[in-house]
């Protein structure tokens, strides 16, 4: 047998017990007509060297008996070369016959194409068809055969064979291919399934109308709802009251094809709530939403824990706080001694900026002399439950102070040790308080000793006094009488009378200390004077009282800030007088103390209102002037625009001239409270060139008037004890006298002459006079209830004050008495230098 | 002349502008307190435009006119300042630091021009000195 790998060549078996059939069949189907007859050639052939032919179609396989057929067939589909077409005898003896043996071929392979050659019909085409049916794989060949008909045969079922085996392999491929492809899609969905199914998510799907489709277990299994209750329903019953318009909602905008992610809290099968975080989608079919497919987590322990967190949270921000704006220095440290927070009054008290102090360690706090390893002996003590006492601490500027410390630590759930925390007080304060207590309390017992004695030796006076008494009944009838005038003085005057020792302390008190400071008499007597002064001024003025009392000088109009029983300050202005026995020994003092709390606040509050409106004024005046500055300066640019109509000239300088008469106003204004205000610093000034320089400075004050000074001086200085006011002085009442003057030529004559210690300065005008009745009260201050200077400028006023401050004086007289339209005489009297 | 102003009422700085320009003078800077005027000036002086003649208010935010002359005169000694001001208390120290005049506020525009021509006059004659002695 010959094997042959190329696959087109088709591989043919023949079947018969004869050999020469073998024979011939070999040469038709694979030498063909070339090969013809020769003999020797067949020979070679048979003999293997056909393989050199190039027109070999076949492989021809031979079998002498069905059987061996048979076994053939079956290897050639072993070796995946199976037969196309076989050749098969129908007399075979001794074996199976020919039909015997196709039954069996076709049972182990059905495709093979068989021919049937036979000599003659031993089998009727009719029994064949009853045997096998009708096929068109079996065609019969009557023997003797024509050499082409076998070869036809050959070529035809072969090609046929062919088509059919490709047709088979393709529709087995095919459904190979479905089947494989029917198994994948079931494992998917098998996996899809179980994956839905069991899924870690909660899977629902809603039909169009928001009832349940399907569930999986994990809804199941977290909502307690069974799937065979749950599907069909409407998903409304489970959602909470609050949250159902929402979802409903949502409901809705996902049909519209808008996925959503949103919480909702739901109730249980038994009731209880349960937050899901829920994301939903829309389903769609063939283009169309039909449903809603959601997938949910219950994240109710979540939500607990977020609320605990937001609640825990808020309660170390609170202690944060706490612990920050706590007055005492608070600090933790970690376990390897390093300080990981400190509070804002830690940071104050010791200097540091934050940065600077975390992650050092507490060594830094504490001076280098002191004993090292104090921060471990802390440490282990804290550690075993806490560590309390006082050390030294350093700021950062070296300076030390002393601190009580506590420290307790801090454990994490696990009970282990994080930090330890350490809160401190500076304790120099309490410090110096006990040292005070206990001075004071020295202080007291030596007292109470010195009472002791006292009382003793007031014990043996009285005794002594007694006896003197008796001779003196009359005489302590008549003090009797007179000290009982005394109280009833002291008890009816407003004022408090006291009498005390030679230390101070009282010995009598009138009732009105009750108004005063609120004790009762008998409360007071016994205690000293300065037991009552306001702490902050007691040490101050407990020292000017008895530098008095050293002096055994009177007490005049010493004011002292007391406290009076409930609390409040009470000022006090004291009065008092020595009281010494015959050799001029201070026995005591006695005086009268009144309470001028309400005059000093009073005087305070005036002081406070007074430079309050020297402010505004201060501040009004200054922008005023500013205003001024601006309006004035915009007329005179525009005056000097030449295109400028005359009226419109003219209004400006009108305006102009208003600026100038409110800036003298506010300058007169400003003077007048300076006056008033403060000690003028006078100095020797010459009047002369002042009047001079005011007298040269009036062309340019009123440029449009014809003005004549006649003032011709003589030589020689005319000092006098002034200052830069008195500039004002001339300068007012030259203004005046020139302002009021109608005639078209203004004349002043000025005279200055001496008069005993002062010097007399005149200014005659011939403007229309100042009747009688208003020569005083030209020089008047304006009031507010009567601001009746018509056009005033204050300045007169301003004059009357800066003569009288400089103890001088000014008055008006006419120029020709009795007749005021020839004009006025301003006379100022200035004392000399 | 070259003329910086320092004033906080900016209307004032537009009158003066006027004024000036009218005169032919040149505002070359505009302040509007002290602190402003100290970095306007510096950065004149820096760039060698020194401007002839400051225009200075005393009551300012930031920095009075007082102060800010007295700096500016450490700056540069022989720099012109012409204070302008409502407030008379400050004329005394403004002489004294060495201001070259005290105007009072409300001026009249004659005032500061005449003030400004005098500084004009002072400066040709230092300028003339300057020349002679150098060459």
């Amino acid at each position: 047998m010959t094997i042959n790998n190329n696959p087109k060549k088709r591989r043919i078996l023949i079947v018969d017990d004869n050999k020469q059939i073998h024979l011939d069949f070999k040469k038709i189907l694979i030498i063909g007509e070339e090969i013809g007859t020769d003999l020797d050639k067949l020979e070679e052939v048979l003999l293997g060297e056909a393989k050199k032919l190039k027109h070999e179609k076949f492989i021809v396989d031979c079998a002498l008996q069905g059987e061996e057929g048979l076994k053939m067939v079956k290897e050639s589909l072993k070796k995946n070369e199976p037969y196309a077409v076989a050749f098969i005898d129908v007399r075979m003896p001794p074996g199976w016959d020919g039909i015997e043996t196709i039954s069996r071929i076709w049972k182990v392979y059905p495709d093979l194409q068989i021919v049937i050659c036979t000599a003659y019909s031993d089998y009727s085409w009719e029994e064949i068809v009853e045997k096998f049916g009708y096929t068109d794989k079996l065609f019969v060949l009557k023997k003797p055969f024509d050499n082409i008909e076998v070869r036809q045969l050959a070529y035809a079922l072969s090609e046929k064979w062919e088509l059919t085996r490709i047709a088979n392999l393709k529709m087995s491929e095919l459904e190979k291919n479905v089947e494989e492809r029917t198994k994948k899609l079931r494992e998917s969905e098998e996996k899809y399934r179980t994956m839905i199914d069991y899924s870690n998510d909660m899977i629902w799907v809603l039909d169009e109308k928001g009832n349940f489709l399907y569930i999986n277990k994990k809804s199941e299994e977290v909502s307690g709802y069974k799937k065979e209750v749950g599907v069909g329903k409407s998903f409304v019953p489970i959602i909470l009251d609050e949250d159902l318009k929402k979802v409903e909602n949502i409901f809705k905008e996902t049909m519209k094809g808008k996925p959503h992610h949103y919480e909702v809290r739901i109730l249980d099968s038994k009731k209880k709530i349960l937050t899901l975080s829920v994301n939903t989608a829309p389903m769609y079919k063939d283009g169309k939403v039909i449903g809603t497919v959601s997938f949910g987590r219950d994240i109710t322990k979540q939500k607990q824990v977020e609320e605990t967190l937001i609640a825990t949270n808020k309660k170390l921000k609170m202690l944060a706080q706490t612990i920050t704006s706590m007055r005492e220095y608070v600090s933790i440290t970690d376990m390897d001694d390093k300080i990981i927070f400190v509070n804002q009054s830690f940071l104050d008290k010791y200097g540091y900026k934050e940065d600077e102090i975390i992650g050092k360690p507490t060594s830094i706090l504490r001076p280098p002399y002191k004993i090292k390893g104090l921060g471990k002996k802390i440490q282990s003590k804290t550690l075993k439950g806490g560590w309390k006492g006082e050390l030294i601490n350093r700021k950062k500027d070296g300076t030390e102070f002393q601190i009580e410390l506590s420290t307790s630590i801090l454990k994490d759930d696990a009970g282990k040790a994080i930090a330890l925390i350490g809160i401190a007080v500076d304790i120099a304060e309490r410090k110096k308080a006990e040292e005070e207590l206990k001075k004071r309390t020295e202080q007291l017992i030596f007292s109470q000793k010195e009472l002791e004695k006292l009382y003793t030796e007031s014990e043996e006076s009285r005794k002594s006094l007694l006896s003197i008494l008796e001779d003196v009944t009359e005489t302590e009838k008549a003090l009797r009488a007179s000290e009982g005038r005394f109280r009833d003085i002291a008890i009816n005057t407003g004022d408090w009378i006291w009498e005390t020792d030679k230390k101070g302390c009282y010995i009598y008190c009138s009732p009105v200390v009750k108004q005063v400071l609120g004790y009762e008499p008998d409360k007071v007597l016994g205690k000293y004077f300065y037991d009552f002064f306001h702490p902050d001024d007691r040490k101050k003025s407990k020292k000017g009282a008895f530098e008095v009392f050293k002096k055994k000088e009177p007490l005049k109009n010493f004011i002292n800030r007391n406290v009076h029983k409930d609390g409040h300050t009470v000022i006090l202005e004291t009065n008092g007088i020595p009281m010494l026995d015959d050799k001029g020994n201070l026995l005591g003092y006695r005086g009268v103390d009144r309470d001028i709390t309400e005059r000093v606040r009073m005087d305070e509050a005036l002081r406070e209102s007074l430079q309050q409106s020297e402010l505004f004024l201060d501040l009004m005046s200054h922008d005023l002037t500013n205003i001024n500055q601006m309006t004035l300066s915009s007329l005179e640019l525009m005056m000097r625009d030449k295109k400028l109509p005359d009226g419109a000239q003219r209004y400006s300088k009108l305006a102009a001239d208003q600026i100038h008469r409110s800036a003298k106003l506010i300058s007169n204004v400003k003077k007048l409270t300076t006056l008033t205000k403060e000690e003028l610093h006078l100095e020797k000034v010459d009047i002369k060139p002042v009047l001079e320089s005011v007298i040269s400075r009036l062309g340019k004050d009123f440029p449009q008037r014809d003005i004549k000074v006649n003032f011709k001086p003589k030589k020689g200085k005319w000092f006098v004890c002034a200052d830069e006011l008195l500039d004002d002085i001339f300068y007012n009442i030259l203004h005046n006298a020139i302002k009021f003057d109608r005639h078209e030529k203004v004349i002043v004559d000025i005279k200055v002459s001496s008069d005993k210690d002062l010097w007399r300065i005149e200014f005659r005008d011939r403007g229309p006079g100042i009747p009688d009745d208003k020569k005083e009260t030209v020089f008047l201050r304006a009031r507010w209830e009567g601001r009746s200077i018509p056009g005033s400028g204050l300045g007169l006023s301003l004059v009357k004050a800066i003569v009288e401050r400089y103890k001088g004086r000014v008055w008006v007289e006419d120029v020709v008495k009795g007749n005021i339209e020839e004009g006025s005489n301003f006379i100022v009297l200035i004392p000399k230098y | 002349m070259t003329i910086l102003i320092v004033d906080d009422e900016p209307v004032l700085h537009e009158l003066l502008k006027d004024i000036f320009e009218l005169y032919g003078h040149e505002v070359v800077g505009n302040a509007y307190d002290g602190v402003e005027a100290l970095r306007i000036f510096r950065t004149l002086v820096l760039s060698y435009k020194k401007p002839d003649v400051i225009i200075m208010d005393h009551r300012m935010p930031k920095k009075d006119g007082v102060e800010t002359s007295a700096e500016m005169l450490e700056i540069d000694h022989s720099i012109k300042i012409l204070f302008v001001s409502a407030d008379e208390s400050a004329r005394q120290r403004a002489l004294e630091i060495g201001a070259v005049d005290f105007i009072k506020k409300p001026f009249e525009i004659s005032e500061i021009l005449s003030a400004i021509e005098k500084l004009t006059e002072e400066i040709k004659k230092a300028d003339q000195i300057e020349k002679v002695l150098g060459g």
